[in-house]
């Protein structure tokens, strides 16, 4: 018998989550076909299929949902809507699988479960018993994928968690003692933190490269995956009202960790018309103002954010840090 | 004698500088780049080697700025390429050391600098809107049919200047036919919309920045006392606009040069005056080794490639390494 193939936008949530699906339908026999990285033609068809007044990671999955309809049978679209008590995703999120139905006029079937931990039907489990239940008549074979494949994704987070790679303090690149010239002190890394959702950090087509391009300039990129879970509650307990979105709560976690925590610059990455971001972006902005010793940008993406921008943007927040260390230690020009 | 060559190359205008050892300006040139960075680079080359016939001139530093910055290094041969921030409050500085906030209005954008015990410690440029910025005045003068450089007069004799919206171009415009249609005198919507790009400036680029004196506005706009006049009401303080306000990016780059060169000594990599009589062709093509079809530009001198950017993956880049 034909495998059955089921598409996975790479975009929005699933940069979270793709891990756990494609297990769990890997292990139903499925083949899981994920979309590219996003590229010009997917940012293209997005933009052209979609509402305009929707934020751009909404338009980029409009794209990778046009990617893939043609080789796969069915789309996976979740209907995120909660998975902890007090938050939720954001509407543009939770209404995604109605939006591509009613924008997207043919298009192959979508799945879409709807994961809302509040609800019996809702659990991450029966979500996946539901989806499960589409592909294969074999129930045994479903809650056995469901036990494994959940079992792999909370072991591969803890595995994650215990990564050198995410943040300890030593992780923080510390300076030489001795630095008395002016290129050294413009070679010198230094530790700044991107904070913003996953969607845009890791999207380097959105984002216009900037983590590779902060790594050429010498900067010990840190993001919000760095920081422990357990360092995100305590930080988030100190705002005066909890963040009501799950997908920013890293964010804005994070942030205030690497604020406390030696860093030399903070840059949020926001997309335009993000109604998250825009509140989120002014309790960190805020948070900023009492820390004067870090420096702090926004950069906004846009669809038609030039590269110009936000190289100048980069270079101006380098050269700020830099240059504000480098006179400090009073290399400063001789006239 | 040693000198120090500044170069801004912006969407609007293209300016060079030419300072002496004591940073005095021997020359500066203002041009309208009108799209062409690379021929008005050379027309502003040409003049400074006019203006300095007879004197031997040696050029130990070359600094590029603006958001041409990158071709005019290549162009010209530069030993630093630097951001319009750094080099607009590096001019700044070194006329004031006490300057606490630069406005700095150009024609394609906006940007305010906060500085504090002579370094930036915090800036902001325009992000999505062009209605803060000179293209703005430039566009609603042709619409009133009044020359630019007149605009600011007109503000100045307006005693009760009207409400215009300044959120955003379109409407600012669509208010003022109606201003205009009401009957209401020509200076006091002038006027008025120099009060509406100060209001726009201050919520969207100025937003949450401590504006403290000493104040410096520069960039092209700040021709326009107007302006500067709703800056002061506006916020209360006085604006000082300096000497050499329309070239302040090119000054701080041939300070930045000056800088470069003196903390790592070498000789400088600008090709000479002669440059002005090299042919250079710049051409482009998109790449289609990927589906991001990046549009690479090549640039030409007599004929041989000196450099090729605009690639995503880096495969074609060439003749320009990361900015210093």
């Amino acid at each position: 018998m034909k495998k059955k193939k089921v598409g996975i936008p790479y975009a929005l949530y699933f940069y979270e989550y793709y891990p756990l699906w494609k297990e769990f339908l890997t292990r139903l026999g499925v083949e899981v076909v994920l979309s590219r990285p996003t590229n010009k033609s997917i940012l293209d068809s997005g933009i052209r299929s979609s509402l305009s007044e929707i934020c751009l990671p909404v338009k980029v999955f409009y794209g990778h949902v046009l990617s893939l309809v043609d080789q796969v049978d069915y789309i996976l679209i979740p209907r995120m809507v909660c998975i902890e008590k007090g938050a939720f995703f954001c509407p543009k999120i939770i209404g995604l699988p109605d939006m591509v139905k009613s924008s997207l006029s043919s298009i192959c079937p979508i799945i879409s479960p709807v994961v809302d931990v509040r609800k019996s039907y809702g659990t991450w489990k029966n979500s996946l018993f539901q989806v499960g239940q589409l592909l294969t008549e074999n129930t045994l074979a479903i809650s056995r994928a469901i036990s494994l494949s959940w079992e792999n994704f909370q072991k591969n987070y803890v595995a994650h968690l215990l990564d050198p790679k995410v943040l300890r303090p030593a992780s923080l690149i510390e300076g030489q003692d001795s630095i008395n010239s002016k290129r050294q002190w413009e070679e010198k890394p230094i530790n700044i933190a991107v904070v913003g959702h996953d969607y845009l950090i890791d999207d380097s087509y959105i984002n216009l490269n900037l983590i590779e391009k902060l790594k050429r300039m010498k900067v010990n990129v840190l993001t919000p995956g760095m920081v422990h879970p357990a360092m995100v509650k305590k930080q988030l307990k100190k705002l005066y009202k909890p963040i009501f979105w799950s997908l920013s709560r890293k964010a804005v976690g994070a942030a205030l960790y690497y604020f406390e925590n030696g860093v030399e610059g903070i840059i949020h990455l926001t997309s335009f018309e993000c109604g998250e971001d825009s509140m989120v972006g002014e309790s960190i902005h805020h948070q900023s103002q009492k820390c004067p010793e870090v420096s702090y940008t926004e950069f906004v993406f846009d669809e038609h954010t030039g590269e110009a921008g936000i190289n100048t943007r980069i270079e101006a927040f380098l050269d700020m840090i830099r240059r504000k260390k480098r006179i400090e230690n009073s290399l400063a020009p001789s006239w | 004698m040693r000198t120090f060559l500044g170069i801004d190359v912006g969407a609007v205008s293209t300016d060079l500088v030419l300072l002496d050892e004591n940073n005095d300006v021997l020359n500066s040139v203002y041009l309208r780049t009108q799209g062409q960075p690379i021929k008005m680079l050379k027309e502003g080359l040409s003049i400074i080697r006019k203006e300095n016939q007879g004197i031997s001139l040696e050029v130990v530093g070359v600094g590029t700025t603006g958001s041409g910055r990158v071709l005019a290094g290549v162009i010209a041969g530069a030993d630093i390429v630097k951001n319009e921030i750094t080099a607009h409050s590096v001019a700044a500085l070194y006329l004031n050391p006490e300057v606490r906030t630069i406005f700095e209005i150009g024609g394609q954008d906006s940007k305010i600098i906060i500085l504090q015990n002579g370094v930036v410690v915090d800036f902001a440029m325009n992000t999505i809107c062009a209605a803060g910025t000179g293209s703005f005045l430039d566009h609603q003068a042709y619409r009133l049919d009044i020359p630019i450089e007149e605009f600011g007069e007109y503000a100045l004799r307006s005693e009760n200047p009207v409400r215009i919206a300044g959120r955003c171009t379109v409407f600012a415009e669509s208010d003022m036919v109606h201003k205009q249609q009401m009957g209401y005198k020509e200076e006091d919507i002038i006027a008025g919309l120099c009060e509406a790009m100060v209001r726009n400036y201050l919520n969207n680029v100025g937003k949450g920045k401590k504006i403290l004196p000493t104040i410096f506005f520069q960039g092209g706009v700040a021709a326009n006392s107007g302006i500067k006049k709703s800056f002061e009401k506006e916020i209360g303080y006085q604006v000082v606009v300096p000497e050499y306000y329309q070239v302040m990016g090119a000054i701080g780059a041939a300070l930045l040069a000056r800088e470069e060169i003196e903390l790592n000594p070498r000789p400088s990599a600008f090709y000479g005056f002669e440059l002005v009589e090299r042919n250079y062709q710049t051409s482009g093509f998109e790449c289609d080794g990927c589906p991001n079809h990046c549009e690479v530009v090549e640039i030409m001198v007599d004929g041989e490639t000196i450099a090729r950017w605009g690639d995503r993956c880096g495969k074609w880049s060439l003749g320009y390494q990361a900015i210093r």
